[in-house]
């Protein structure tokens, strides 16, 4: 099978974006923003249970959020 | 943990797996005085050479019959080797079944006795004994035309020349063969005539087109050669990309590819013979008269093109426009160099655009879902009349981070594609950092040499694996670090850094002066302890929760010892007078350190003489004692607030007794006394005071010097003997009195109530504090 009869037997299955181009930007900014405030929270009661419940999920907003800025800046990672 | 180690290690794996047809091209090594084996006859060749472009691009139609008793398979066609090189986008196919594909081609190396260069067909099928078949070749030669005259003026037209051999080079006999000659204009001013070779005029002319032959050369020996020049008209640049760099980017995250191409850019035309002027290019601009420079590119891209730009090693090219799209047409970038290219002059620039990637991606389709399909345009590159060569081309593609199992694929129409064949192509997988990466992204890059825009319509497929966890990696990356910075952010809060702990555990300089005396102490005691108040003791630490133990001492020295002169009392009213200064001192000392802890404050009141030693044997000695076991059991400090310098006692040793079985006790005196008029608590460090009782410390010490209560204290204590000697045998002036007098105003009072006692004062009748003081 010719890679050619690969790309034409997936026409049914077009790649999409997790995030389409236009919404990255407010995804990717209300993430961060997510992220500042609970990373800010986590800051003024720095615990092992606010690592679990704060820390946590800034880190994980941060890690998307980063992602799809630097994306809508036009840095495609 | 198991989890978090599981997902490290497999984001950390290599993902350069070896892709499957990855290819380095090679040339076979032929022996030296190698001659085709004379097994084949072209019965017919006709030679098309089409020189309408700034490259000559020919196309050759040969029957080839085999003349051998044997099938046979390798066809070989020669160039010479300085021509080889430039040979660019070699393809041959069966004329009459050109879907059924190329024909898998081999390169050689140059054979030292005729100095040939050769591509060796391999046809699909050996070709039987007296059988034919119809070969279309087809190729481009780079480079191979030169400017006559060399140098012109700016608006002058100009002229190229194109040499060649009347016969086609070919290893073997050729019965009939002609060459069409297809010009860009019909202006040709100079041309080869030939003489005998057929009869009738040669060459025949019919328009722009000009046909050599056909010649009966049954007879002439393979590689014979008849050469012919022609020279053109050309007015038009000859384009020459010596480098082009072309960077595929897949992002997943972005939904985006972005193309970025690098182009170091030639003019090999006709140079200017004067200097170049302003003015004439801006006359010859106005009318659009042809011309020698590049004056524009036109780049088509591809319909959804956005973002795109024009830099050059400047900056930014603002005159550009470009056209976007409508619908499905394509968009137009218009690129104005800096200044018109002329010949011999370079310009290299870079452009990208950005488009989305849904056109170009697929996901395949099947059980293997992580597995997808990219399918690009080789090469894009301007679109120009006159055509561009380029002499050598790198196309990068530049797959997402952790992308696997690479595979590519140039695709095949039924006409050529101006590329040579997949194994001609040098490719090879290697890891690309950028932004955000952690191991690199997966590159793919393709290089071939000698290309023409013939290729422009080339596609390439590639595929490649990138699994959910490939995926995550930049999140997960970024997400793992930040948790990271918090844990630590948590860690590093949990070490306890403040003073209060050291206290216990440092060494102080009392601990030093031990330690120089050859004593350790039993636990080291923070002689910075007394300097802050007790109030700011932290009452929230457990063991501190009752704060520290309190006792207020008063003393007198007789029955006498009171501010009601002439007055008469006992020693259970001087009890009750002491207990009412200690009363207004309880008061005072709240208002100044506040309520400290929650024990009960202990009083003590004393009757006994100055400088006589109060043992811990004593009642009063053992109360002290207790109140300092009871600090150390529950580890904080005691306070012994006096009233008065002298309110526990004048005795150095009895001090230094109590301090010596106590040193791991923090243990202070908050001596509430004057230096003129009102009374104010002076801070006194007893562990200093016992230190320098023993003679561990100096006066002049820096812990002592820097202590100015301690210090004070320690002089008054040292000088009260001599004021008990001074008051029966006056020693001192009057304004050494006044001046003792302003540390405490009883000081002063020695001289003039306390006549009645002697040199030795007496004991006092009980040093007993009464039941419940």
């Amino acid at each position: 099978m010719s890679l050619n009869e690969v790309w034409e037997a997936a026409s049914a299955t077009p790649f999409i974006p997790l995030i389409a181009k236009d919404s990255q930007f407010s995804v990717g900014f209300n993430l961060l923003v997510v992220a500042l405030v609970t990373a800010t929270l986590f800051g003024l009661n720095r615990s092992f249970l606010g690592i679990v419940s704060l820390g946590f999920p800034a880190a994980l907003a941060f890690g998307f959020g980063a992602v799809f800025m630097i994306c809508a800046a036009g840095v495609y990672v | 943990m198991r989890f978090f180690t599981a997902t490290v290690l497999a984001l950390l794996a290599p993902c350069l797996c070896a892709a499957t047809n990855l290819t380095t091209p090679s040339r076979l090594d032929l022996p030296s005085g190698f001659k085709p084996p004379q097994v084949f006859k072209n019965t017919n060749l006709v030679r098309n050479t089409n020189l309408e472009k700034s490259y000559v691009r020919e196309t050759i139609n040969v029957v080839v019959e085999n003349v051998d008793k044997q099938p046979q398979n390798d066809y070989y066609i020669p160039f010479s080797a300085e021509v080889f090189d430039r040979v660019g986008g070699f393809e041959v196919r069966d004329k009459k079944a050109p879907e059924k594909g190329r024909f898998d081609v081999d390169y050689t190396e140059a054979v030292s006795s005729d100095g040939n260069q050769y591509f060796v067909v391999h046809l699909p099928e050996p070709l039987a004994p007296k059988s034919q078949i119809t070969l279309g070749i087809s190729y481009s030669v780079l480079s191979s035309l030169s400017p006559l005259p060399a140098t012109i003026q700016q608006a002058d037209k100009q002229y190229l020349t194109y040499s060649f051999s009347a016969y086609t080079p070919s290893a073997y006999t050729t019965d009939t063969q002609k060459t069409k000659l297809k010009f860009p204009s019909t202006n040709v001013p100079d041309y080869t005539t030939t003489d005998g070779l057929k009869s009738g005029s040669d060459p025949e002319r019919k328009g722009a087109t000009y046909t050599y032959g056909p010649y009966d050369t049954a007879k002439v020996a393979p590689g014979t050669e008849h050469p012919i020049t022609v020279r053109y008209e050309f007015t038009k640049p000859v384009i020459t990309v010596n480098l082009l760099e072309r960077d595929l980017e897949v992002s997943h995250w972005g939904g985006n590819l972005a193309t970025e191409e690098r182009y170091w850019l030639r003019n090999n035309g006709s140079q200017l013979t004067n200097q170049f002027s302003r003015v004439d290019w801006t006359y010859t601009n106005y009318q659009k008269a042809p011309t020698s420079a590049v004056r524009e590119l036109t780049y088509p891209l591809l319909p959804g093109s956005v973002d795109p730009y024009f830099i050059d090693d400047i900056g930014n090219v603002s005159t550009s426009r470009y056209r976007p799209s409508v619908g499905k047409s394509a968009g137009n970038l218009e690129l104005k160099p800096r200044y018109p290219i002329f010949g011999g002059w370079n310009y290299s620039f870079r452009i990208g655009w950005n488009n989305d990637l849904a056109s170009f991606l697929r996901r395949a389709a099947g059980v293997d879902s992580d597995s997808y399909v990219l399918k690009v345009p080789f090469i894009e590159g301007p679109k120009m009349a006159e055509g561009i060569q380029y002499e050598r081309v790198v196309v990068r593609v530049v797959l997402p981070e952790g992308a696997h199992n690479v595979r590519f694929e140039i695709l095949e129409g039924t006409n050529s594609n101006g590329l040579p064949g997949a194994e001609h192509i040098h490719a090879q997988l290697s890891s690309l950092k950028t932004y955000m990466d952690t191991l690199g992204r997966t590159t793919l890059t393709l290089e071939v040499d000698s290309l023409t825009d013939e290729a422009r319509d080339s596609k390439l497929v590639v595929t490649y694996d990138h699994s959910m966890i490939d995926a995550l990696r930049k999140p997960f990356t970024i997400f793992a670090g930040l948790l990271t910075v918090f844990v630590a952010a948590w860690g590093v809060g949990k070490i306890d850094v403040s003073i209060k702990k050291r206290r216990v555990q440092g060494i102080s300089p009392i601990d030093l002066y031990v330690h120089i005396a050859g004593q350790t102490p039993s636990s080291p005691v923070d002689d910075n302890t007394t300097q802050d108040s007790p109030s700011k003791i932290n009452l929230s630490s457990p063991r501190n929760r009752l704060g520290p133990v309190v006792v207020f001492i008063a003393r007198a020295s007789n029955l006498k010892d009171h501010n009601y002169p002439n007055a008469e009392i006992n020693s259970n009213q001087m009890h009750e007078y002491l207990r009412s200064l200690l009363v207004i001192t309880v008061a005072e000392h709240r208002k100044q350190f506040g309520l400290l802890g929650l024990r009960p404050h202990k009083m003590q009141t004393i009757i006994q003489p100055a400088h006589s030693r109060v043992s811990s044997l004593s009642r009063v000695g053992k109360y002290l004692g207790m109140a300092l076991e009871e600090a150390r059991a529950s580890k904080t400090e005691c306070i012994f607030v006096l009233h008065g310098w002298d309110g526990w006692t004048t005795d150095k040793m009895t001090i230094a007794e109590l301090c010596q079985q106590f040193c791991d006790v923090p243990f202070s005196f908050h001596v509430y006394a004057n230096r003129g008029t009102p009374c104010e608590f002076y801070e006194v460090n007893a562990h200093k005071v016992n230190a320098y009782f023993r003679h561990m410390v100096a006066l002049n010490d820096p812990a002592i010097v820097g202590d100015r209560s301690t210090a004070l204290y320690i002089r008054i204590l040292e000088a009260l003997p001599t004021l008990q000697y001074a008051k029966y045998y006056p020693v001192l002036s009057e304004a050494e009195k006044d001046a003792l007098a302003k540390y405490d105003k009883r000081f002063a009072g020695i001289y003039e109530k306390d006549e009645i006692e002697g040199p030795k004062p007496e004991v006092a009748k009980s040093d007993a504090p009464k039941p419940g003081v």
